[in-house]
């Protein structure tokens, strides 16, 4: 009885926040945008909390993984390390993220290991490349051609096999390309509206189980 | 930031920086470590920005400085108490709410965001001039092509199908062919956006090579 009500809640309250966020969209009124941004606030603190809680899930599943002794645990020793690191020098300076011993971490530690994790898959994409754009059907071979003037129109070397190819890479960006990539943002769109309309009226219920 | 700090810096990149490269030879511990560190200082950083962006400055300092003007605030403090609930097992089913508030916000607002901020403007931007006489051939040329790949690309999301009458038939094979048609413009998109993503991903390794070959020899003189 106890679960049925608090599941019943749960739904109501998601109506309830739902359609008062969503009918500020349709409707000019001070009050309803008032209670709007009221809505908003309490939703980035949440968020915020939410994040808070995932930190924290990080943490336990890396102490369990050294209590355990599990392979690879003295990596996790490191991660909590540097996590904790950064959580102590944010919170030791006033400025928080702005202090600049968080900086110096965020500029010398994070930054370049950030780029270079992205710059490795460029050996990867090269690879899934030979493998995506092997000519199998007239689909991939659009692909295959699309890819390679793209690729080429913006570099020295495909000016240099054609002088035009900058011009066919912009034409192709600006109409085929937006054509398509319109069409899928379209179809993401309505797709998400009628998921949503289907939380809104209870017919789907992802977060009550 | 001092010279010596600046020094260790770019030594500290440079060491971080070979050591997610050495990946290249295979899995091993150096790249393992590197990988850990950058999880590390993510949340770690994560964490100071929704304390000092969001908790801070929207929770925390407006309840201990003016809590009778800021009452309000109770509400999400209770919800965000609920759902730290939600580490301990027993208190599980209480996070429900939290969770519900922030599901039934973000749909709200991805609703739309999908209507005004998607749907509105991709629409308005695809009435377009196919008259020559408005930008010459070329662009009237374009404009169809785009407004032709937008219609087609979006019928390929159509998956109702065809009906047994001569009209069913008829409306499924004239589908088919749209949806035919769209799968080659969603081809294009799907090359220009690989060809895209390759170069964006080349110049960062050009960045990272150029840092290594360019930063190193500089703190050596």
């Amino acid at each position: 009885m106890k679960v049925k009500f608090g599941r019943s809640l749960a739904i109501a309250i998601t109506i309830g926040t739902g359609l008062l966020v969503l009918a500020n969209f349709f409707v000019r009124n001070e009050f309803l945008r008032r209670v709007q941004q009221t809505l908003l606030d309490w939703a980035m603190i949440l968020a915020a909390v939410a994040l808070l809680l995932g930190a924290v899930n990080v943490v336990a599943t890396h102490l369990r993984k050294i209590r355990g002794r599990r392979p690879g645990w003295a990596y996790s020793l490191f991660l909590l390390a540097a996590l904790g690191t950064v959580v102590l020098l944010g919170f030791l300076d006033p400025r928080g993220v702005a202090s600049p011993a968080v900086s110096w971490v965020f500029l010398y530690v994070h930054v370049p290991l950030q780029a270079t994790i992205f710059a490795l898959t460029a050996f990867f994409i090269a690879s899934a490349a030979y493998r995506a754009f092997r000519v199998r059907s007239v689909d991939s071979f659009i692909m295959l051609v699309a890819g390679i003037i793209v690729l080429l129109g913006q570099v020295p070397l495909g000016q240099a096999i054609w002088d035009r190819i900058a011009a066919a890479k912009d034409w192709i960006l600006a109409y085929p390309s937006t054509g398509g990539a319109r069409g899928i943002i379209l179809g993401v769109a309505l797709g998400t509206i009628l998921t949503g309309l289907r939380v809104l009226l209870g017919i789907d219920r992802p977060h009550v189980k | 930031m001092s010279d010596l700090s600046n020094l260790i810096g770019i030594w500290v990149s440079a060491l971080l920086t070979v050591m997610v490269l050495s990946y290249l030879l295979g899995d091993n511990p150096l790249y393992r470590l590197a990988e850990h560190l950058f999880v590390g200082t993510a949340v770690g950083y994560a964490v100071l920005v929704a304390y000092y962006s969001l908790l801070r400055p929207r929770l925390i300092l407006p309840l201990l400085q003016a809590p009778l003007e800021n009452w309000t605030l109770v509400v999400p403090l209770l919800l965000a108490l609920l759902l730290l609930a939600r580490l301990n097992h027993s208190w599980r089913g209480a996070g429900m709410a939290p969770l519900a508030f922030l599901l039934g916000v973000g749909i709200a607002l991805a609703i739309g965001g999908a209507l005004f901020g998607s749907i509105l403007p991709q629409v308005e931007g695809t009435m377009l001039s196919v008259n020559p006489a408005d930008g010459g051939w070329g662009v009237a040329v374009g404009n169809l092509m785009l407004v032709i790949g937008t219609v087609s690309a979006l019928a390929y999301f159509y998956f109702t199908g065809q009906g047994d009458t001569t009209w069913g038939r008829l409306r499924g094979g004239f589908l088919k062919a749209w949806r035919g048609l769209g799968k080659w413009f969603i081809m294009v998109t799907f090359g220009a956006i690989f060809a895209s993503t390759v170069m964006s991903r080349l110049s960062l390794l050009i960045g990272r090579l150029q840092f290594l070959i360019t930063e190193i020899p500089k703190t050596l003189r």
